[in-house]
């Protein structure tokens, strides 16, 4: 599916975009036009405007209500005026859920876990895309994001260096209440990660792959009720 | 957390990255499939007519405030199903905005008092206005509290005005400040002024010449051919200006701090050059400092700034620049320093210049940047006429830059000034405006409530009364019967009197112009107005009341108590059980009745009527 998205973005430099030169580059809403090569001369800069596709197409591809898409999208849009959400706002909205410890690290791999191109902002469309797979993919979908969380440089592959920064993020959401006495939060995150590698990593070469990964969730029980715990969410 | 509450569930469903590293079985959800919750709704509000709609997770984010909160339900409507508040709709879009946005403006062109009562009734506090509109809002909240503070003040000086004072001292102290309280103060504060200005004028008169001083060459100044004279006059001044400063110093409440204040040292600086030559004798070599002494008599004319308030002004505005004035000072002395500098350099090598040295040159470089101009020093060569012209244009400058800053000070303080002036006069016309309209409106009750007593004599007499009762009758009704109800409990009644046509306050005790045909029968005049004189305190407050609405007098309570007019429909407070009484009396001339209503206090005031 292409659906043509009118789409304009704000690029890091201030220049202009030109809505009808740009609309006539863009065309299939996947690919990056990140950087405008069009530097025109500075006029006011604009920012970057992203328009969704209609409320039909949207609902079909991503399996919501167009309730429950209006819903999200009100909230989304009082967040983000513009459309796109950035690092920033992303990182102070989960700030807010979890105001203990430091959300930071955590938001940095969720939204870089959503941002597949890796553009800095996602669009509304992303964000669907992601919590539908989130909320009504199959468990396979499900488990593959959940490996695209710990895959922190996308090579297919978790080192323990990936997991150990993803874990210790998670554990800094807990803020410094976490540990218990006479622990370091490195140690029980290390252990942690030890834990988990000896239970997931079948081959013992040292990495965790896809398929080692999706096998044992499948396989173990507690994953598979604890998962079906985030399958309603409204 | 409200705000955010739409993202939750992606939080929650992005919370599946845990799920594999979990240690446990993570809990199940809590709300259960069933029970959905109910989807987002549109709330309508109307404020005073206008209609405003939102979503009420809206109005949800910020539960401590009414709409926020359980509290909204009591303005609900059930039968047109909206919340309706009969507030300013114009303020109500900011506050609506505030939870639409989570900021807070503060409109310009609002009062602010009103917008802060919007505020406190919506319950949002004023913390949460934004950094954009913070600012002016401050500045107007300051403005208007000092504004406050200045109404209190001058209220308390006019509560105090009517407080006995205990003490001499108070009297004294009080008089001095204000010489506007009693005549003696007044008369005190004019022959100061006149001798103060007599004394400048000595001073100055002292310098003239007079005539040819005799044998020598030279003319002879007045102060040495009138020797006598101009020393009984400078001892004249200096005594009653010796007399003024100790009787300030014994009526001071704190005496330090009266010692310390300007004015004070403005006072000893003037009369302590005289004792001091006083002791020192004709003798050359203090004589130089007799003479400088006599330059410091020249300051008694700054004990004119009690007399004037601009001079006060003028004073407290230099004051408060004082940071422009130093920076003026500053700058000037930079450009000098270095002018002159520059100046000594270019002419040193000129013959006979005047230039002689850096310091010398200072005297150039102010001339010139003042564009005074004397031109008892001028540059010779080239270069010192370049320097001097760089100089002039640049002093021009350096001058106009700090000089509307101060004029702006003085004449933000001078209007400021004005403005409490003004409001004072206005205060006054002000409330005698709303007396009258409490008049006006005391006497449309009493004429509906003798249209109450009528209805209900005719009904009692039998006689056909008009049912065609309208709205407010009723309430009068009930409002009437209520105050009898009252009257009953008490065993009191509500009394009316009279005061003189000309409305002016009577003293008990003097005669009364209107002689009324009732007059006779408060046989017991005297004695009331002794009553009324002793025992009618301050406390209460009488209006006069005329049929004809448009005459007024709000004459507080001691001067009021004349004698007390019969009314066919008038009632009496008795401080002992009493039957009401309704005489007949023609009531054709009575143009002036008071109602009068007393406080508690006045329990001994006795009144009789046959």
């Amino acid at each position: 599916m292409t659906c043509v998205v009118y789409r304009s973005r704000r690029e890091k430099k201030p220049s202009i975009i030109c809505s009808l030169v740009l609309s006539a580059r863009n065309t299939s809403s996947f690919t990056c036009d990140r950087f405008a090569d069009l530097d025109l001369e500075e006029f006011e800069v604009q920012p970057a405007r992203y328009k969704p596709d209609r409320l039909e197409v949207l609902s079909k591809t991503t399996g919501f209500t167009k309730k429950e898409i209006q819903f999200v999208y009100r909230a989304f849009k009082q967040e983000c005026p513009t459309g796109m959400i950035s690092e920033e706002t992303f990182k102070s909205i989960y700030a807010k859920f979890f105001p203990l410890g430091d959300s930071s690290q955590y938001a940095h791999y969720v939204f870089s876990t959503l941002d597949r191109e890796k553009c800095g902002t996602i669009t509304f469309g992303d964000f669907m895309l992601g919590l539908s797979v989130l909320v009504k993919g199959s468990l396979q979908e499900r488990l593959r994001w959940a490996f695209s969380l710990y895959d922190v440089n996308n090579d297919g592959c978790i080192t323990r260096e990936e997991m150990t920064t993803v874990i210790t993020a998670i554990y800094d959401l807990m803020g410094a209440s976490h540990t218990e006495p006479g622990v370091l939060p490195d140690e029980a995150s290390k252990d942690h990660v030890e834990r988990i590698f000896q239970k997931l990593d079948l081959n013992n070469d040292g990495v965790i792959t896809v398929d080692e990964f999706i096998d044992y969730c499948s396989m173990n029980e507690d994953i598979r009720s604890s998962f079906a715990v985030f399958d309603d969410l409204w | 957390m409200a705000s955010v509450a739409a993202w939750l569930p992606f939080a929650r469903a992005a919370a599946i990255g845990w799920v594999p590293i979990a240690t446990h079985p993570l809990p199940p959800p809590p709300i259960s499939k069933d029970r959905r919750k109910s989807e987002d709704e549109k709330l309508l509000i109307n404020v005073s007519g206008r209609r405003f709609e939102t979503w009420r997770n809206t109005l949800e984010k910020y539960p401590d405030t009414l709409l926020g909160s359980n509290e909204r339900e009591f303005f609900y409507d059930e039968d047109s199903k909206q919340y309706f508040f009969d507030r300013d709709p114009d303020i109500f879009r900011h506050i609506l905005n505030y939870y639409r946005t989570g900021k807070l403006h503060y409109p310009k062109h609002e009062c602010l008092t009103s917008y802060e009562e919007e505020l406190a009734f919506f319950g949002i506090l004023s913390d949460v206005i934004g950094d954009c509109c913070f600012e002016d809002y401050k500045d107007r909240k300051r403005e208007n509290s000092e504004r406050l503070m200045d109404d209190k003040l001058s209220e308390n000086g006019d509560n105090q005005n009517l407080q006995q004072l205990t003490n001499i001292r108070q009297k004294m102290w009080r008089s001095f400040e204000n010489p506007h309280t009693s005549t003696s103060a007044l008369v005190f504060y004019y022959v100061t002024g006149f001798f103060i200005a007599v004394s400048v004028m000595a001073n100055v008169i002292e310098t003239v010449s007079c005539g040819i001083k005799p044998g020598r060459s030279g003319t002879l100044p007045c102060g040495e051919r009138y020797k006598i004279v101009f020393f009984c006059l400078d001892t004249a001044c200096v005594m009653i200006f010796t007399a003024e400063y100790l009787l300030r110093l014994f009526a001071a409440p704190d005496r330090c701090k009266f010692m310390r204040s300007v004015m004070s040292i403005i006072d000893v600086v003037a009369i302590m050059p005289y004792y001091i030559g006083l002791g020192i004798t004709d003798n050359d070599d203090v004589s130089g400092a007799f003479v400088t002494l006599r330059v410091f008599r020249v300051f008694r004319i700054f004990k004119f700034s009690r007399h004037s308030q601009g001079l006060r002004i003028l004073g407290y505005t230099l004051k408060s620049c004082a940071s422009e004035l130093g920076f003026l000072v500053f700058s000037l002395a930079m450009a000098i320093i270095i002018f002159a500098t520059v100046m000594f350099y270019a002419e040193k090598n000129v013959e006979s210049t005047n230039f002689t040295s850096i310091p010398a040159a200072f005297w150039y470089t102010i001339v010139t940047m003042t564009t005074l101009g004397y031109g008892d020093m001028v540059p010779k060569t080239i270069a010192g006429k370049i320097v001097g012209g760089v100089c002039s244009l640049s002093g021009v400058l350096v001058i106009a830059l700090p000089v509307p800053v101060i004029v702006s000070n003085f004449s933000r303080i001078y209007h400021q000034n004005q403005r409490a002036d003004k409001r004072k006069a206005q205060r006054k016309a002000r409330l005698a405006r709303i007396r009258i309209a409490k008049a006006s409106s005391g006497a449309a009750f009493v004429s509906k409530k003798k249209a109450a007593e009528a209805r209900l004599a005719a009904q009692e007499s039998g006689l056909e009364v008009d049912e065609n009762y309208r709205e407010e009758d009723i309430f009068e009704l009930q409002h009437h019967h209520l105050l009898r109800c009252l009257e009953k409990t008490t065993d009191r009644e509500f009394v009316e009197m009279e005061v003189p046509y000309n409305g002016q306050p009577k003293r008990p005790g003097s005669p009364s112009p209107m002689a009324s045909p009732t007059h006779s029968t408060a046989s017991n005049t005297g004695l009331l107005q002794a009553c009324c004189g002793r025992c009618c305190g301050q406390r209460y407050q009488v209006k006069a009341i005329r049929h004809d609405p448009n005459f007024f007098t709000d004459q507080c309570a001691p001067f009021l108590c004349t004698y007390i007019y019969l009314h066919s429909f008038s009632f009496f407070l008795y401080s002992f059980p009493h039957t009401p009484h309704t005489s007949d009396d023609d009531d054709n001339n009575i143009p002036y009745t008071i109602s009068h209503v007393f406080s508690s206090d006045d329990r001994r005031l006795i009144t009789f009527f046959n």
